[in-house]
C-alpha cells in the first residue's frame, strides 16, 4: 500500500521540518530563497522561506527563519537531533530573483546577496549543494518531496523545472 | 516595535486621512477614465509579516501588481494589486482596444497602467500632503505580473529588518460597477508613522 503523503506549508520567514512521505511547499518567492536541507538515508528534510541574508548578533530565536544564516542553523540542529549525520545532508535553493530591476541598489538586489549568502555559508559547513534556479525578475513557487529529494519549481512564465 | 505600540485614537486618525487620499485618488481616475469609480471605506490592519501575502490575495496568485515608492516627509511602499482579468479590462479602457493575454504586457499596455497607477498614488500623496502640510511625493511605478507572494516580498524584506509586524492601510476600488477591481495597499516605513501621526495632531 502506497502511503498518502501530506503536504505542508511553510509560509515566508519561516522554516518545517518533515519525513517520508511528506511534501513542504512554499509559495511566492521573489527576492525570498527556498532553501532544503535533506537526508536521503532517512528520508528527512527541512525547508525555509528565508527573506535577508545575514542575521544580527542578537536575533530573538522566533525569527531565525527570516535569516539564511540562523535558518540553516536551525534546521541543521533539529535533522540532527533526528539522527542525521551532517556528512548525509544535500543542499537544493531557488528564488533570490529581481522582481523589479529598477530598484536594485548598489548593482545587487537584495536577491542576488540572499543566494550568495546561503551558497556561502552551506560552501564553509562543507553541505554540498546539489541543485539550484535562482535569480531572473520572476516569482517561484517550490514543492519539495522527502520521498525523493526533488525540488519542483513553478513560475508564471517558464513553466516547471526539477531540480 | 514602532506599529505594536499605537493607539486606537492614533489608528482613527490613519484611517480618516487615508480615507481623504482615496477619496482625491478616485476623483482624479473617474475624471482620466471619464466613468464612475467607487471606493471602499479604508481598512487599518497590523499583520504579522507572514501573514501579509495572503492577505493580499494569497502568495501563489497570480495577479498584475504595481509597485511605487512613497517619498518626501515621510516615506513607504504602495501598492496596486489588480487580478489579471481586470488588468485586461483596465488597459482596453484606458487604450479604447480589446487586449488580452501576451498583448497586456506590451510597452504600450503597460505605461498605461503605469499612468494610472502614478496618477491614482499622486492624488493620494496630494490629498496627505495638503491635510497634514507635509510634502508627499511618489516614485516612478515599477509593474510586474507574478504571484502576490513574489511582488510583495521586497517590501516585507525591507520591514522586517526593524519590525515584526506590518502595518497595512488597505482599500479597494471598482469602476464601472464590477468590471475593473483593484486593490491600493500602504505600507508605511516604521519611522515614518511618527511623523504622519504628529502632523495629524495624534503625536505621543
Amino acid at each position: 500500500m502506497v502511503e498518502e503523503s501530506t503536504i505542508i506549508k511553510v509560509k515566508i520567514a519561516d522554516y518545517k521540518i518533515t519525513g517520508k512521505p511528506n511534501i513542504l511547499v512554499t509559495n511566492g518567492l521573489g527576492s525570498c530563497v527556498g532553501l532544503s536541507l535533506y537526508d536521503e538515508k532517512l528520508g528527512i528534510g527541512g525547508l525555509a522561506h528565508i527573506m535577508l541574508p545575514q542575521s544580527k548578533n542578537d536575533v530573538e530565536p522566533k525569527f531565525f527563519p527570516r535569516y539564511a544564516d540562523t535558518a540553516i542553523n536551525a534546521i541543521l540542529a533539529e535533522l540532527k537531533e533526528q539522527g542525521s549525520n551532517q556528512v548525509d545532508i544535500v543542499a537544493k535553493i531557488a528564488g533570490g530573483a529581481s522582481m523589479f530591476p529598477d530598484l536594485k541598489k548598489d548593482g545587487k538586489g537584495v536577491g542576488e546577496r540572499n543566494v550568495e549568502c546561503a551558497m556561502g555559508i552551506l560552501a564553509s559547513i562543507k553541505i554540498p549543494l546539489i541543485g539550484s534556479d535562482t535569480g531572473g525578475d520572476y516569482g517561484r513557487s517550490v514543492e519539495f518531496s522527502t520521498m525523493s529529494g526533488e525540488m519542483r519549481i513553478r513560475s508564471i512564465r517558464h513553466g516547471i523545472i526539477i531540480i | 516595535m514602532v506599529f505594536s505600540g499605537l493607539k486606537s485614537s492614533q489608528l482613527d486618525a490613519l484611517m480618516e486621512i487615508s480615507n481623504v487620499g482615496v477619496g482625491n485618488a478616485a476623483t482624479a481616475l473617474s475624471q482620466m477614465l471619464n466613468t464612475s469609480v467607487e471606493i471602499r471605506v479604508p481598512s487599518i490592519k497590523l499583520l504579522e509579516i507572514s501573514d501579509v501575502p495572503e492577505h493580499l490575495g494569497g502568495d501563489d496568485k497570480a495577479v498584475l501588481g504595481m509597485f511605487l515608492k512613497m517619498l518626501g516627509d515621510a516615506s513607504g511602499n504602495m501598492l496596486f494589486i489588480y487580478p489579471i482579468e481586470s488588468a485586461e479590462r483596465m488597459v482596453s479602457l484606458l487604450l479604447q482596444q480589446d487586449l488580452k493575454g501576451e498583448e497586456l504586457f506590451s510597452e504600450l499596455a503597460l505605461s498605461a497602467l503605469k499612468e494610472v497607477g502614478n496618477i491614482l498614488a499622486s492624488a493620494y500623496l496630494s490629498a496627505l500632503g495638503t491635510m497634514l502640510s507635509i510634502n508627499l511625493i511618489c516614485s516612478t511605478p515599477s509593474i510586474s505580473y507574478d504571484m502576490a507572494g513574489a511582488i510583495i516580498d521586497y517590501t516585507l524584506i525591507e520591514l522586517c529588518s526593524s519590525e515584526d509586524k506590518a502595518l497595512v492601510v488597505e482599500t479597494e476600488f471598482f469602476l464601472r460597477g464590477n468590471e475593473v477591481k483593484g486593490n491600493f495597499f500602504l505600507i508605511p516605513d516604521p519611522g515614518t508613522l511618527e511623523v504622519i501621526l504628529a502632523a495629524a495632531g495624534q503625536g505621543k
